[in-house]
């Protein structure tokens, strides 16, 4: 049985419970041993961009040197992530000793006396890589369960920028369609679904947040989707505060086809009532 | 708000330490104003914050574009030069906020029980230099 290592982050755990029951129990119906990591730290959130922000690496480079300790025991190699922006930290630092050698330099240095310092070994992936590795065995649990509905991916930026990072083509990503496309259900295209709906700003300057979504949500309704996906829970947050789109996160859809009902909170079942009678 | 002004040959050396990037290289073809999704809220868009960063001082207390950025990264992924307008952005933002210049401060955030730690983190990242 393949050992995945997870990493929950912060938001998962408080504010987002149901995603991570649903993701989970996805999981482990794939056949994965998933072990949360004994010790974690907040990711940070956004990682460093400029040559003086190396303090903000210290967090997710201390994450990964801790769980590549725990993955030598459980002989792992994956560190799973289920937030997308933990994702984009963790990975970006887990790329920083291959690209700036001299900020790698000065956050390990900081480590040494905590930690043996991360030289690379770990993968860090997203819980929706985990899924597009297992296409076909998604298929095969689904049964095609979800036939006749058109679900609209949204990606958001975060899992897709910088390319660096991309867990797919930026500019035409392709990995949600196909995990729509294994639980039997139809995938919509639309303009705006990488199109970014405007993250933090919710907090500080609301009225982009809600120009923004009001311009992803009419480019979703003129593509005739009945229902909506996303990898990233910031996103998710923001679109049902200004939009009433039917929006779930891609694990719960997932965990819906999967027949894992289960592990689904009433609100998700009771959005994904309409299809029964469809299906 | 305090003022904090700047000449292009200051800006252009801070930048140039601070991301490896040269704004001289920039030939105006506009590719990060069109890809920008914040761009209708800003008073001046990435492209002419460019251009303004190598023709004139620049009053960085008087200057919105710096709040407005989400850092989605778009721009810097899309610049055909690598001057990544983004990385430019964070650089005058960051330096506003060291220099006490914040339109918002934390405690002036709507936040609540029901808002998400990743927002919390998120804004405590980008509210701080």
């Amino acid at each position: 049985m393949q050992v995945l290592l997870y990493y929950p982050g912060c938001s998962i755990k408080r504010d987002f419970p149901e995603v991570e029951k649903a993701s989970l129990a996805v999981l482990a119906a794939l056949g994965y041993k998933v072990v949360e990591l004994r010790d974690w730290y907040c990711c940070g959130g956004f990682p460093g961009t400029l040559a003086w922000d190396h303090i903000k690496y210290v967090s997710a480079l201390r994450t990964l040197s801790m769980a590549y300790q725990q993955a030598r025991e459980l002989g792992a190699s994956t560190i799973v992530t289920l937030c997308a922006f933990c994702y984009n930290t963790l990975k970006q630092a887990s790329q920083l000793h291959e690209g700036s050698l001299e900020m790698y330099k000065r956050v390990a240095d900081y480590l040494r006396d905590e930690f043996e310092p991360y030289r690379g070994g770990l993968r860090v992936a997203h819980f929706i890589e985990i899924l597009y590795e297992r296409v076909k065995e998604v298929a095969k649990l689904a049964e095609g369960r979800l036939k006749k509905i058109k679900v609209a991916a949204y990606y958001g930026c975060v899992l897709l920028r910088p390319k660096a990072v991309a867990v797919d083509n930026p500019d035409n990503p392709r990995i949600i369609e196909e995990i729509i496309k294994a639980l039997g259900a139809e995938p919509v295209t639309y303009p705006y679904r990488t199109y970014c709906c405007g993250s933090f700003q919710i907090l500080a300057e609301p009225s982009i947040v809600k120009r923004n979504v009001e311009k992803i949500a009419a480019s979703i309704a003129g593509s005739g989707a009945e229902i909506v996906v996303t990898p990233c829970q910031l996103c998710l947050y923001n679109l049902r505060k200004y939009s009433n789109l039917k929006i779930l996160d891609l694990s719960e859809l997932v965990a819906y086809a999967m027949n894992l009902q289960e592990s689904l909170s009433p609100e998700v079942l009771r959005a994904v009532r309409t299809f029964e009678s469809k299906t | 708000m305090a003022r904090l002004v700047l000449s292009p040959r200051e800006l252009r050396e801070y930048i140039r330490e601070h991301t490896g990037r040269e704004v001289t290289a920039c030939m105006h073809c506009g590719t990060c104003s069109a890809v920008c999704p914040v761009v209708n809220f800003m008073d001046m868009h990435p492209a002419a914050l460019v251009r303004a960063v190598q023709r004139s001082a620049i009053d960085l207390g008087n200057l919105k574009v710096i709040w407005a950025c989400i850092s989605c990264m778009t721009c810097v992924d899309k610049c055909p030069r690598d001057v990544a307008p983004g990385l430019v952005i964070e650089t005058l933002r960051q330096l506003a906020l060291r220099n006490g210049i914040e339109p918002r401060t934390y405690s002036q955030m709507p936040i609540d029980e029901t808002t998400p730690s990743i927002l919390l983190v998120l804004y405590s990242r980008k509210g701080t230099g």
